[in-house]
């Protein structure tokens, strides 16, 4: 196992004081560029930009008094993110597990399943998977009662992870589409992980007698996830953004809400800069979490 | 033996016609038990829009709302990506398309087609500059000119039939269109009548509308599945009902001729 040295604090620091002339020089060129941009968007693109106005219409409440319309569409889009994320890494999860297995019965369809996700568009997976296959699934199942009819009352445990009502299908539609086309993915980095333990870790576990448990808990997970973090990372963030796919289906999150309110409102640049502002926050909270899961699960490679 | 096969013929034809008498409007039933219209529809000015507290509101709007009304229903809306709303309405996310749809040969294919219940026109704004001096039909029909329109709708269709040698640049919704066009990329933009008058008064200084005729008049419609003909049927009384009474040109004029409700909405378009 390779020893990493632990981190120096004032590497911020350091990265400051080392810029050297070169590195002024491509900075300032940045900023020109940049600055020519902003003339060129001035005087080429003939729109009167209304910014007072957009925050307003953005942060008007509706009249029942809840949660302005634009927050709705973004607290969808977190629901979507996180209902995605969760089906995307157990069934991803599985789905590696079953590419890394002998036994051709758990193999192959696991191997169809990541090719024909991963070699279609998302895009044009996502309007078949809804428009043949969700259509077919969800009456078969007998979630058509649940979800579409349902019109009984809430608790605030499932008006908080759900949401309203009526939009459960179309919740429902945007988790599997963006859960399935992610965990082809998944599968892809769990498999690699799995693949990269070297086989002396197998073989060593097994020479000590651990159990099939205690095999995978103490020895290959650990060692697995540090390997992972960092890809499955990229895929939590892509997938955060691949949400925003779905409101071609009119799942109804914050690009939807952003096209509708853009439309409505004729401030269509000014709500797409805030739209892909609050998708940019979102995803940098994102990575830097992911940069301390990172750190965290190195612990045990590093000497304190 | 005769009798006998009488009787068998005569059970055989019961048995046929019951399920018929029984079922005659199954579709309209389903809405029914459940309470609640399912209405598809898209964000389109002035036809279903957001107003500032981010409520539906519109012409399609106070449409669906008084259907609902008249027949004893909820209504439930669910807006729709314009690109999927047929594909949508035939895997039943909604009971009916009340968005401004016009009647067009080849959706009447996918879909079955209620009686108009309002009848709007495609009008052309072109640029002040680029569009100098254009006053005929012919003079937008050349391979420099191009026109901006909205992707998959009607307007499409009128530009390409209209001006067949200019280029039809298509944009996801008409605000982009019309942005095009005061931008200065493209000549002209094709859309429902009356934005394009509105936006040639708002941008009357890069905006105007070379025609005084509509360059097509469309005939707007509901939209069910194929085969629903009792939907079609119910829908189609409560449109004779609702234009013979006047409410449906009451409501087109509110929404099309005057410009009452746009402080509803952010400044409008």
């Amino acid at each position: 196992m390779s020893v990493l040295n632990p981190q120096p604090h004032n590497k911020l620091v350091k990265s400051f004081k080392r810029l050297n002339g070169l590195d002024c020089v491509l900075l300032t060129l940045i900023v020109l560029c940049g600055a020519w941009l902003y003339y060129r968007s001035s005087i080429g693109i003939n729109y009167d930009w209304r910014w007072s106005e957009a925050f307003g219409l953005i942060f008007t409440p509706p009249r029942d008094g809840g949660l302005p319309y634009f927050f709705q569409g973004l607290i969808a889009t977190l629901r979507l993110s996180v209902w995605s994320l969760f089906l995307a890494i157990t069934f991803g999860t599985l789905i590696g597990l079953a590419r890394h297995s002998t036994i051709t019965f758990f193999r192959t369809p696991a191997l169809l399943f990541i090719q024909l996700v991963r070699n279609i568009p998302p895009l044009v997976f996502i309007f078949i998977f809804y428009f043949f296959i969700s259509a077919q699934l969800i009456p078969l199942l007998g979630l058509e009662e649940i979800l579409i009819n349902y019109r009984g009352e809430l608790n605030p445990v499932q008006r908080f992870l759900f949401g309203p009502a009526q939009l459960w299908e179309n919740l429902a539609s945007g988790v599997i589409c963006v859960g399935l086309l992610s965990a082809a993915y998944i599968a892809e980095v769990v498999r690699a992980g799995l693949e990269s333990i070297p086989k002396g870790q197998w073989e060593a576990a097994d020479s000590l007698g651990l159990s099939r448990y205690s095999k995978f808990r103490y020895v290959i997970a650990p060692q697995v996830l540090t390997t992972i973090t960092p890809p499955l990372a990229g895929q939590a963030i892509s997938l955060v953004k691949d949400t925003s796919i779905v409101s071609l289906i009119s799942i109804q999150e914050m690009t939807f809400v952003g096209t509708e309110i853009a439309n409505s409102s004729g401030l269509i640049f000014e709500v797409w800069l805030i739209v892909g502002a609050v998708y940019f926050v979102l995803c940098f909270a994102l990575s830097r979490g992911f940069k301390r899961l990172e750190k965290r699960s190195q612990r045990h490679l590093t000497i304190l | 033996m005769k009798l006998f096969k009488t009787a068998i013929t005569a059970l055989l034809a019961l048995a046929v016609s019951i399920p018929t008498l029984a079922a005659d409007t199954p579709n309209l039933d389903k809405i029914n038990e459940r309470g609640t219209l399912r209405v598809g529809m898209s964000t389109f000015v002035p036809w279903a829009m957001r107003d500032k507290q981010g409520e539906l509101v519109g012409f399609e709007i106070d449409v669906a709302k008084r259907l609902a009304k008249d027949s004893g229903w909820e209504v439930e809306f669910v807006p729709t990506a314009w690109d999927g709303i047929i594909p949508s309405l035939l895997s039943k996310k909604f009971d009916v398309i009340i968005g401004g749809m016009s009647i067009t040969e080849a959706r009447a294919k996918s879909v079955l087609f209620s009686a108009p219940y309002s009848h709007s026109g495609v009008q052309l704004a072109a640029n002040r500059e680029l569009a100098k001096g254009y006053t005929e039909i012919s003079d937008f029909n050349s391979r420099r000119v191009k026109i901006a329109a909205r992707r998959g709708a009607f307007t499409v269709q009128v530009a390409r039939e209209t001006f067949p040698k200019a280029k039809v640049l298509q944009f996801d919704d008409d605000a982009q269109a019309f942005q095009e066009v005061i931008n200065g990329n493209a000549h002209a933009v094709i859309a429902s009548s009356p934005k394009p008058e509105h936006e040639s008064i708002k941008n009357s200084e890069t905006l105007f509308i070379p025609f005084s005729e509509r360059l097509s008049k469309g005939n707007e419609a509901f939209a069910v599945r194929l085969g629903e003909t009792d939907k079609a049927e119910f829908f189609n009384q409560w449109i004779q009902a609702r234009t013979q009474d006047g409410w449906l040109q009451e409501r087109y004029e509110y929404w099309f001729a005057t410009l009452d409700w746009q402080d509803q909405i952010a400044q409008g378009q």
